[in-house]
C-alpha cells in the first residue's frame, strides 16, 4: 500500500471505522505526523509522477489491468468512505479526498455513483484531488504554524502562575479554533451547534479526528499542564490549611499551649487565613473560649478531600484569580469550623458530584436536573433538556448567521420538578426591595428543610465578569451558618454555567446577584 | 516650585486612588437603588412583560423618547439573547423585545417584539477588557445622570453649564458600559433623543444605523 497522507491520517484514526479498518495501524506513525505529512507530500508527487507514466503506457499497459467494473460508494454515515468495484473488490480513494467531497460538494455520492464508467469516475477522483491537494498543504502549513505558536515551551519559565495559566488556557482555546478553521475543507459533517436537542449532543463527529487530531492532541498537553500547575496550587493552599487544622487540633487536645497574645500574633501571621475569617475581629477572645471550653467535636468543614473532588468543583473555571479566591474561602471555611465559629447546612459535598457544564440557554432545565439527581431520580440532562423542549418549557433557536439561542420562560420555572412528582413553589421575580427580607428567610427555611433550593441571578455579577450579562439559574446547596448569632455567612452553589461545585458565595455577593433577578426562588420537596 | 507641584500631584492622585477603592459591590448597590433602575425591574418581572422575555435575556440601557404629539414621555428598553458559540464564547444577537415604562406612570408598563427585524448576530456587548468596578461605576453613574437630563430632554429646557457636564458625562459612561453592536439600535429607539444630544454638542459614534 502507498504511503499516502490519507491512509496515515486514518491509520492514527482512534477508533477504527469504515474505510480505516483496511488500512494497516502503524502506531509508530502517530509519533512524528508533522515530518509525516511532508513525507506523504512527497509521495503524493511521487506518486502522480508515476500515475503520470502510467498513464501515458496505458495503451500498451491495458491488457494487463485486471477490470472490475464500475466503482460504488458505499455510503453510510458509520462509514462514510467506502469504495468498491461492482465485484466486490474494494477500491482504495485517499480518504481526505473523500472528505473533501462530502464537505464541498452538494450530494457528492450521487454525483458519483451517476457517472457511467470506470475511467469517468477515476477521472472524477483525479479533478477533485486537484483541488483537495492544494487544500492540503495550505493545511500542512497551518499547522505547523499553529502548533509552534501554541506550545507551551514558548512561555518563558519566570512567568507567574496566573498569567502561566491564563496562556495556557487561551493556547488551548486558540489551537481548537484555529485547528477548526484550517481543518474546514475537510470537515464534514459540520458541526451542529452545543445543544443538548442535536444529534451529535453538540460534541465534535469521529470523522473529523483525521485532521483534527495533532490539534487536539496539543490542546489536550496544554490542558494537563494548566491542570498540573491548578494542582500545585492545591496542593500548597491543603498543605496550608492542614497544618492550621492541626495546629487548631493541638488547642482542642490540649497539646499545645498558647497563651491568648501568641494566638493572637499566630493568626495574625497567617494573613488572608484568620485576618479575614468571617468573624476575625473576635477570634483570639473566641479562640480562648474554645481552647477552655471545647466538648463536642465539631461538624467537617465542606472543603474538598480529595484531589478529584479539588477537580470535580471546578476551581479556575472563571480563571485563576477566581480560582484562588475560591481556594482561600474554603481555607477559610475550614479553619471556621475547626475554630466553632460557623457550621454548614445542607449537603454541598454530596451534591457537588451531580456537577455538569451546560449546553445552549439551558441553565434552568440543568438546575432542575441536578435537583432531581439529588433525589436519586435517574434523570439524564440531554433527556430532560428534551422533554422540556417538547413540553414548552424551554425554546431554542438557531440563527442563520451561525450560534444558538436558548432559554427558560420564567413563568415555566420549577415545571420539571413537578412534572417528576415533587412538590414545588415557585416565587416569581420582584421588583419590590421590602420582598427581599421574605425571601431571604424562605430560602434559608428551604436549605435548612429540604437541603436546597434554585434561584434565579444575573449572571455577571456572580460571575464577576461584566461581559456576561442576562439572567441565570443555580442550585444552591446549602448555607454556612454563625455559631454566635445564627446569620448566614453565604452560600454553596452548584453553577451548570461555569461547571463550578459547592462553591461559596458570600451573602452579600449573593443578594446583589440574586437581586439582579428579582429574587426568584424555586422551593421544592419530595411529596409524602 | 516643580516640588509644590509634585506634592499637590500626589494629593490628589491620592483623593482619586481612595474614591477608586469603593468596590464594585458598592456600586451595584447604589446602581439599584437609583429610580430608573427599580422602574426597569418592575417593567422586566411585571406581568406584561416578563412571560415575554426567557430568563437568560440580558438587558439594555434605558433610552429616554417622547412622543410630540400626545406629549407622552418614557422610557425604551431592548431584551436581547446571548448566544452561544462554543463553551469559551458567548455572544449576543440583536434584541428580540422592546420595552416601554415611565417613571410617572404617565405611560403603562409594556413589552413588544421586534422579532420582524432582520437576524444580526452582535460580537461585542461590553467594552473589552474594561473591569467589573469600571463597569458597575460607569453604569451607576450614567442611570444616575441619565435621571437628571431625561427630564430636561422631556421640557426641552435650555441647558446651563451644570447641565451640560450632565449630558457630556452621560454620553462618556454610554460609550463605555453600553454595548458598541447595539449602538444603532439604541439610536433607533429614540432619534430624537440622539439628535438632542448632538445639538448639545455631543455624537454617539458608530457604526451608520442598521434599520
Amino acid at each position: 500500500m502507498l504511503l499516502t497522507a490519507n491512509n496515515i491520517i486514518a491509520a492514527n484514526f482512534e477508533s477504527c471505522q469504515g474505510v480505516c479498518c483496511v488500512v494497516s495501524q502503524d502506531r509508530t506513525l502517530d509519533k512524528n505526523r508533522l515530518s509525516l505529512y511532508t513525507k506523504s507530500m512527497r509521495s503524493l508527487t511521487k506518486r502522480k509522477f508515476i500515475a503520470g507514466a502510467l498513464l501515458s503506457l496505458l495503451p500498451y499497459l491495458a491488457f494487463a489491468i485486471p477490470d472490475h467494473g464500475k466503482i460504488l460508494w458505499k455510503f453510510s454515515e458509520k462509514s462514510p468512505c467506502v469504495f468498491s468495484h461492482k465485484d466486490g473488490t474494494p477500491y482504495d480513494n485517499d480518504i481526505l479526498v473523500c472528505y473533501y467531497m462530502l464537505a464541498n460538494l452538494k450530494d457528492p455520492v450521487a454525483q458519483f455513483n451517476r457517472l457511467p464508467t470506470e475511467a469517468s469516475q477515476k477521472e472524477f477522483l483525479r479533478m477533485i484531488s486537484s483541488k483537495s491537494d492544494p487544500a492540503f498543504s495550505r493545511l500542512v502549513k497551518k499547522e505547523r504554524q499553529i502548533l509552534s505558536s501554541n506550545d507551551f515551551k514558548n512561555i518563558p519559565r519566570d512567568t507567574p502562575s496566573g498569567v502561566r495559566l491564563h496562556i495556557l488556557m487561551m493556547m488551548g482555546q486558540r489551537v481548537l479554533k484555529d485547528g477548526k478553521k484550517a481543518c474546514k475543507p475537510f470537515l464534514w459533517p459540520k458541526a451542529e451547534d452545543d445543544s443538548y436537542l442535536y444529534k451529535t449532543n453538540g460534541d465534535w463527529p469521529k470523522t473529523w479526528l483525521p485532521c483534527m487530531r495533532p490539534f487536539y492532541a496539543r490542546w489536550r498537553v496544554l490542558n494537563q499542564k494548566a491542570q498540573e500547575l491548578q494542582s500545585k496550587e492545591v496542593a500548597r493552599t491543603q498543605k496550608k490549611v492542614q497544618s492550621l487544622l492541626s495546629k487548631i487540633q493541638g488547642l482542642k487536645t490540649g497539646k499545645v499551649s498558647i497563651a491568648e497574645d501568641s494566638v493572637h500574633s499566630w493568626a495574625l501571621s497567617n494573613p488572608g487565613q484568620a485576618i479575614e475569617s468571617p468573624n476575625g475581629k473576635e477570634m483570639p477572645s473566641l479562640l480562648r473560649h474554645f481552647v477552655l471550653d471545647q466538648k463536642s467535636s465539631l461538624p467537617p468543614a465542606p472543603h474538598p478531600l480529595s484531589e478529584s473532588e479539588y477537580r470535580q468543583r471546578g476551581y479556575f473555571n472563571r480563571g485563576y484569580a477566581e480560582g484562588m479566591k475560591r481556594l482561600k474561602d474554603d481555607a477559610l471555611l475550614s479553619l471556621s469550623h475547626s475554630l466553632g465559629l460557623s457550621h454548614t447546612v445542607g449537603n454541598p459535598q454530596e451534591k457537588a458530584k451531580n456537577i455538569i457544564y451546560q449546553k445552549g440557554g439551558t441553565c434552568a432545565v440543568e438546575a432542575q436536573y441536578e435537583v432531581l439527581k439529588s433525589y436519586g431520580q435517574k434523570v439524564t440532562p440531554k433527556g430532560l433538556a428534551e422533554e422540556a423542549f417538547k413540553k414548552g418549557y424551554y425554546a431554542e433557536v438557531q440563527l442563520k448567521s451561525g450560534g444558538l439561542i436558548g432559554g427558560t420562560f420564567s413563568d415555566k420555572d420549577g415545571k420539571l420538578l413537578k412534572d417528576h412528582g415533587l412538590n414545588v413553589q415557585v416565587f416569581s421575580p420582584t421588583e419590590k426591595p421590602a420582598a427581599a427580607s421574605a425571601l431571604s428567610a424562605e430560602l434559608d427555611k428551604a436549605v435548612a428543610k429540604n437541603g436546597g433550593a434554585v434561584v434565579g441571578v444575573e449572571a455577571g455579577r456572580l460571575w464577576n465578569d461584566p461581559n456576561s450579562s442576562g439572567g441565570h439559574q443555580i442550585f444552591v446547596t446549602g448555607e454556612e451558618v454563625s455559631n454566635k448569632d445564627g446569620q448566614v455567612l453565604g452560600y454553596y452553589i452548584n453553577d451548570t454555567g461555569t461547571g463550578e461545585a459547592a462553591r461559596f458565595v458570600p451573602k452579600k455577593d449573593f443578594d446583589r446577584a440574586w437581586r439582579g433577578m428579582g429574587y426568584e426562588l424555586v422551593v421544592f420537596n419530595e411529596k409524602t | 516650585m516643580r516640588k509644590h507641584n509634585n506634592s499637590r500631584f500626589f494629593f490628589l492622585a491620592l483623593i482619586f486612588s481612595l474614591g477608586a477603592c469603593k468596590n464594585s459591590g458598592y456600586w451595584m448597590d447604589r446602581l439599584d437603588k437609583t429610580q430608573l433602575s427599580q422602574a426597569e425591574n418592575k417593567l422586566r418581572f411585571g406581568s406584561s412583560c416578563s412571560h415575554f422575555i426567557p430568563e437568560e435575556f440580558a438587558r439594555s440601557i434605558p433610552i429616554p423618547f417622547k412622543i410630540k404629539k400626545t406629549g407622552e414621555t418614557g422610557f425604551k428598553v431592548l431584551f436581547y439573547p446571548i448566544a452561544t458559540e462554543s463553551k469559551s464564547l458567548s455572544m449576543a444577537a440583536s434584541p428580540l423585545v422592546e420595552g416601554i415604562f415611565s417613571l410617572d406612570g404617565s405611560i403603562a408598563d409594556h413589552c413588544v417584539s421586534t422579532t420582524d427585524q432582520k437576524e444580526t448576530v452582535l460580537r461585542r456587548f461590553a467594552s473589552s477588557g474594561i473591569s467589573m468596578v469600571s463597569y458597575y461605576r460607569g453604569k451607576s453613574l450614567l442611570y444616575e445622570d441619565l435621571e437628571k437630563i431625561a427630564p430636561l430632554y422631556f421640557s426641552d429646557a435650555s441647558l446651563n453649564d451644570g447641565n451640560l457636564k450632565n449630558v457630556q458625562a452621560f454620553v462618556q459612561e454610554f460609550k463605555l458600559v453600553s454595548e458598541p453592536d447595539l449602538w444603532p439600535n439604541y439610536y433607533h429607539l429614540s432619534p430624537d433623543f440622539w439628535n438632542w444630544i448632538k445639538q448639545n454638542g455631543q455624537s454617539l459614534p458608530g457604526p451608520p444605523p442598521l434599520r
